[in-house]
């Protein structure tokens, strides 16, 4: 969706759709009063079966000899739809269980179609990938996929942290601390003084994200998770910048993925 | 607070026998999508989270509805060259457009200038209308009896037309300060 004529039609789609006026809303507010609920789940049972049936499935087909910044793709993504569609179920506000579901079709799938793992060279976790880039002796390829799902991880945190600190579903602290958030990674991302690093709280990135983002949870939870993607997105960045006994051409990539992750988020040199 | 059972509710009873309730669920996912994207437009000052997304899963019902009723006038690739008469003269659409409120007056462009694109064009957009975003192009290619290369480019220039012709009518895009995550990876 980069080309100007596929943004250009997102956003005709949305106009149409976001086209909300004050008398909208209060006859909304009058019809939905009036109707009671139903009870119809989002996210189907059937659904759910047929993904892990797939999973399962993929899982017992033969492995395929694949370039290992391909599978950590893939993993990438699933971690996103994963987060997407957590919140997303907590945006519907149907019962917790369905949002329970979802994220254990997605961890499930994802424990086996992308087993963890340095030897297995198809994925890393966001743990090693750090503990790989802080270790001058990696070899190259390693750090290099380290590098890209670092900053993968990174991006996605920026994301959400924007995404939180302009939406109106957040309080008003929470707002405020993800903004604070942003800044903070973004003026380390633009080269102020990072520090010596230390190993990051072992989180999962996407349960911090998903807990961030849940709109269904508590307001101190919430924050809970913001301050986690902080710790894990800072120890990300720092690591990035790090890099110990880096050759050349790997320094040449990890600028180009820091001015990639700035210019994406309108961060400043 | 189940918003999504309410609005499920009200709009199976307001789009009875147009959309089935499949569509009725799409609708809801992608208002829920809208709403989750522009977060920072939603103003609980204006009103509840049930109602945001009530309003905005009507809008999205009402866009698949006119995509629908125009591509049920348009189904076989054969019948759009002669069915591209019924579409509104410019003149017709001016005179139209006099007696709308701005609210209507996008989405009439957006109908008109859709109307106006060359026929396989013409079919793919009304199908992403329809679908919020992209169809499924296997499935499209099938019911158009072509390639998936043809709807790819069709989508392109279908796309790009819509933009130029909304911009000679004098709409503008803000699509240049949206941040995106899609051009990472």
């Amino acid at each position: 969706m980069n080309a100007p004529e596929d943004r250009a039609w997102q956003e005709v789609l949305e106009r149409i759709d976001l086209d909300v006026s004050d008398a909208d809303l209060v006859a909304a507010e009058q019809q939905l009063a009036a109707v009671a609920a139903e009870q119809a789940p989002v996210v189907r049972p059937e659904w759910i079966e047929a993904t892990l049936a797939k999973a399962k499935a993929l899982a017992r087909a033969p492995q395929p000899a694949a370039a290992p910044l391909r599978r950590v793709g893939g993993w990438r993504t699933v971690q996103r739809l994963a987060a997407a569609v957590v919140a997303f179920v907590g945006l519907h506000g149907t019962a917790a269980a369905a949002t329970a579901a979802v994220a254990t079709v997605a961890v499930v799938a994802v424990t086996m179609l992308w087993p963890e793992g340095r030897d297995s060279r198809t994925t890393m976790s966001y743990e090693l990938a750090l503990q790989i880039l802080m270790e001058p002796t990696a070899e190259l390829e390693e750090r290099r996929t380290a590098i890209h799902e670092t900053a993968s991880s990174v991006v996605l945190s920026l994301q959400a942290l924007r995404q939180v600190a302009s939406s109106g579903m957040a309080s008003g602290a929470l707002q405020a601390g993800a903004a604070e958030g942003f800044a903070e990674l973004a003026r380390l991302l633009s080269g102020h003084p990072v520090g010596s690093w230390a190993p990051p709280p072992a989180t999962a990135v996407d349960a911090a994200l998903q807990a961030m983002v849940d709109l269904a949870g508590s307001d101190s939870a919430r924050s809970a998770g913001l301050h986690q993607v902080m710790e894990l997105a800072k120890a990300g960045v720092v690591a990035m910048r790090s890099l110990p006994g880096a050759p050349a051409s790997l320094v040449i990539e990890r600028d180009r993925t820091l001015a990639k992750i700035r210019r994406l988020h309108g961060i400043g040199d | 607070m189940d918003h999504s059972g309410k609005v499920l509710g009200l709009l199976r009873k307001e789009f009875t026998n147009v959309l089935d309730l499949q569509e009725i669920e799409d609708v809801v996912s992608q208002a829920s999508l809208r709403l989750w994207r522009a977060g920072n437009r939603y103003d609980p000052a204006r009103g509840t989270l049930g109602a945001w997304l009530y309003v905005i899963a009507r809008n999205c019902a009402r866009r698949m509805l006119e995509a629908k009723r125009r591509h049920a006038m348009v189904s076989f690739i054969d019948d759009l060259d002669s069915q591209a008469a019924t579409a509104p003269t410019p003149a017709e659409v001016a005179e139209r457009a006099s007696d709308v409120v701005p609210k209507d007056r996008f989405l009439m462009d957006v109908q008109s200038c859709i109307a106006d694109l060359p026929p396989q064009q013409r079919a793919v957009l009304l199908a992403d209308f329809a679908a919020g975003g992209s169809a499924p192009t296997e499935q499209l290619a099938e019911q158009l009896q072509t390639s998936r290369n043809s709807i790819y480019v069709s989508r392109n220039n279908g796309r790009k037309a819509l933009r130029n012709a909304m911009l000679k009518l004098g709409h503008t895009f803000d699509y240049e300060n949206v941040t995106a995550l899609e051009g990472w990876s």
